[in-house]
């Protein structure tokens, strides 16, 4: 297994008192274990303030986390921290929603790319641009762009070239959070074309945390379900979308195919004791034991 | 894909608005020339700032002349010879029999030229046997012009080097406190708080009591700049502290720190650049708080010292009616003042609204 997370917590304080304990938390994540295997790509599916996003940014360890343990590579690298931790993540990457705030307007290309450069300091200025150019090339752009600002890119442009900031570390891992839902639809497809190429090229493992199921069914082989900070159902793709088990997916597949007022919606509630229950074929859902 | 050749960034497109205002173009003009004439002091001033001669205490100004009789004779000032009146005062009057040719490149006062290239050359001067008072001279009969070039040296300085002080630990502690948030945040935030709640000019005072007055004067000077800065620093960091709060979740950041950049090096490269367009216009504007701060402990004799001039101190001499109804040239390093405090007050209000587009869009 590439990446492993075994009962990751996020818990957000929401009223707190001087020095005490929180009285009342937001779970975002919610005891989550999760195996990602190479060369793969997982799907997390959910709508928004499900923690899919809080669960990408844990799994870099861009946020701190209540309970759990990462696993990397077999690695331990919970405690890890500063230049342990920088090591790491030069096999982790990530791809940011909003290709307009994920680059910094004031770094032309060629310092966005450079500042990924970070473990290669005595790489000289000609081979740097050498290299830039071949990974621009890879996603699409042509070794002219260097020189220029974000600001003279369109959406599509720019999520190309975030896109080429994470890989040129050479990642084993790229977390894609919702990389391609701020794009239109036929940019849409034209970047997840160049995710699966670059997927075959590189052999990268791909987490695509997403809202939009028709994106995620094409890109991931396997597709977890969140719904409130837990994973409720996790399969391969079609069996996912063949044969939903759980009640929070089946409603999420019906959402995605027709519009539904939100007072018939029901609300699924997902108190007491849950375990995580093999259905076959890898089919993974949440059950509850009082039942 | 290609659109334009030309790839020019935000802060570029800002300057360019900049040079439109004709208005701050002038102001920066002005700034200019005053901090070009403060480097040169020495070889501007026909004298040296402590160049006395009691004979001319409150000398009138000694005005060029170029033309005799209507004949071009190149430029000469007329001698003066003092005398006093039925109530002792002293009156000076010109004596057209003595003429002194005012030359170009004499050798005067002893000088070293950026502190280094030993000289005794000045841009002007005349002979011995008279003094070239462009402005007027005076209590001591040193040549006020001379002073308020070598006064700008100390003025103009002060506001820079404050300035530069204070921002910099201003943008350390705001962007700390702004970054990591929490109970660090809390502590240098009530720490600003604690510097902010005296009132500006009792804390100058009371900094200026705890230093001790048998300094020299390039002690005072020094404390003069630590006392200034350490009042400006904290109004500063609050905004800054505010600006890096929303900064620290935008993506870039996050970005940033999924490549393995220091926290260190985000503050530095992601965050604080982005509050230059606030930096830049905030810094014009606090200068001048700095030159009337100077201004206004020199003035009232805790600055500095004489015989060393500074703006502030050569208008200590205005604080008595009499002198400025009997040598109205007095008020000049006043309007020196002025100036400088209106430029800097220009240019910081352009600047900000070429900075930042959108701020000035909110105000229309």
């Amino acid at each position: 297994m590439l990446l492993e997370l075994q009962g990751i917590k996020k818990y957000f304080p929401l009223k707190q008192r001087w020095g005490g304990k929180p009285s009342e938390v937001l779970k975002a994540v919610d005891n989550v274990d999760l195996t990602v295997a190479e060369g793969q790509s997982l799907g997390l599916v959910g709508e928004s303030g499900s923690g899919k996003t809080t669960l990408g940014r844990i799994i870099l360890k861009l946020i701190p986390f209540d309970a759990g343990r990462i696993v990397f590579e077999g690695q331990d690298i919970t405690p890890f921290k500063g230049k342990q931790m920088r090591q790491v993540r030069k096999q982790l990457q990530m791809v940011f929603q909003d290709p307009y705030s994920s680059l910094d307007p004031r770094f032309r290309v060629f310092q966005l790319l450079d500042e990924a450069m970070l473990f290669e300091k005595e790489m000289k200025l000609a081979d740097k641009e050498i290299f830039f150019s071949g990974l621009l090339k890879d996603v699409g752009l042509s070794a002219d762009v260097l020189n220029r600002f974000p600001h003279e890119f369109s959406g599509g442009e720019r999520q190309r070239i975030a896109i080429a900031r994470a890989l040129v570390v050479k990642p084993k891992l790229l977390i894609l959070d919702e990389a391609v839902s701020s794009l239109d639809v036929i940019i849409q497809s034209q970047i997840i074309d160049l995710l699966l190429t670059l997927q075959k090229k590189f052999n990268l493992t791909y987490i695509f945390i997403s809202h939009n199921l028709k994106v995620v069914k094409r890109i991931s082989r396997r597709v977890g379900v969140i719904y409130k900070g837990k994973i409720v159902e996790l399969a391969k793709t079609d069996e996912l979308f063949n044969n939903p088990l759980h009640a929070y997916t089946k409603e999420l597949l019906a959402a995605a195919i027709e519009y539904k007022p939100l007072s018939i919606r029901p609300t699924i509630a997902l108190d007491g004791e849950f375990n995580f229950v093999d259905q076959g074929q890898e089919h993974f859902v949440l059950k509850s034991l009082g039942h | 894909m290609t659109r334009n050749t030309e790839h020019v960034s935000e802060f570029q497109l800002a300057l360019r608005s900049f040079k439109k205002n004709r208005l701050a173009v002038c102001c920066a003009m002005i700034l200019f020339i005053f901090y070009a004439g403060a480097i040169f002091a020495d070889f501007l001033s026909p004298y040296s700032y402590r160049n006395e001669d009691r004979n001319y205490s409150y000398c009138p100004p000694t005005p060029v002349r170029f033309f005799d009789e209507g004949k071009w004779v190149g430029p000469y000032i007329y001698g003066q010879t003092l005398t006093f009146n039925e109530f002792y005062r002293r009156v000076y009057q010109t004596d057209t029999t003595r003429r002194f040719p005012v030359r170009l490149f004499v050798q005067g006062d002893e000088y070293k030229l950026l502190g280094l290239i030993p000289s005794r050359l000045h841009l002007v001067g005349v002979q011995e046997g008279a003094r070239l008072y462009l402005i007027g001279a005076d209590s001591r009969g040193r040549d006020l012009w001379s002073r308020i070039l070598y006064g700008a040296q100390i003025s103009l300085s002060i506001g820079l080097i404050g300035v530069l002080i204070s921002f910099s630990i201003g943008l350390i502690v705001g962007g700390v406190a702004g970054f990591y948030g929490g109970w660090i945040d809390n502590v240098l935030m009530r720490l600003c708080e604690m510097v902010m709640m005296v009132p500006g000019f009792y804390l100058l005072l009371a900094l200026r009591a705890a230093v001790p007055d048998d300094f020299n004067s390039v002690q005072i000077y020094f404390a003069i700049v630590v006392i200034l800065s350490f009042i400006g620093w904290a109004g500063l960091a609050r905004i800054i502290r505010g600006m890096c709060l929303s900064l620290r979740e935008r993506e870039y950041v996050l970005a940033a720190k999924s490549l393995g950049l220091s926290d260190f090096k985000i503050i530095l490269r992601h965050i604080l650049p982005h509050t230059v367009s606030y930096s830049i216009a905030a810094v014009m504007l606090s200068i001048p708080g700095y030159i009337l701060g100077e201004s206004a402990l020199s003035l009232i004799g805790l600055g500095i010292q004489d015989p060393y001039a500074s703006w502030g101190n050569l208008l200590s001499d205005n604080m008595s009616i009499v002198r400025i109804k009997f040598a109205p040239w007095i008020l000049w390093p006043g309007v020196f003042i002025f100036l400088t405090v209106i430029s800097f007050n220009i240019i910081g209000d352009t600047l900000r609204d070429c900075l930042d587009p959108m701020m000035k869009a909110e105000r229309k």
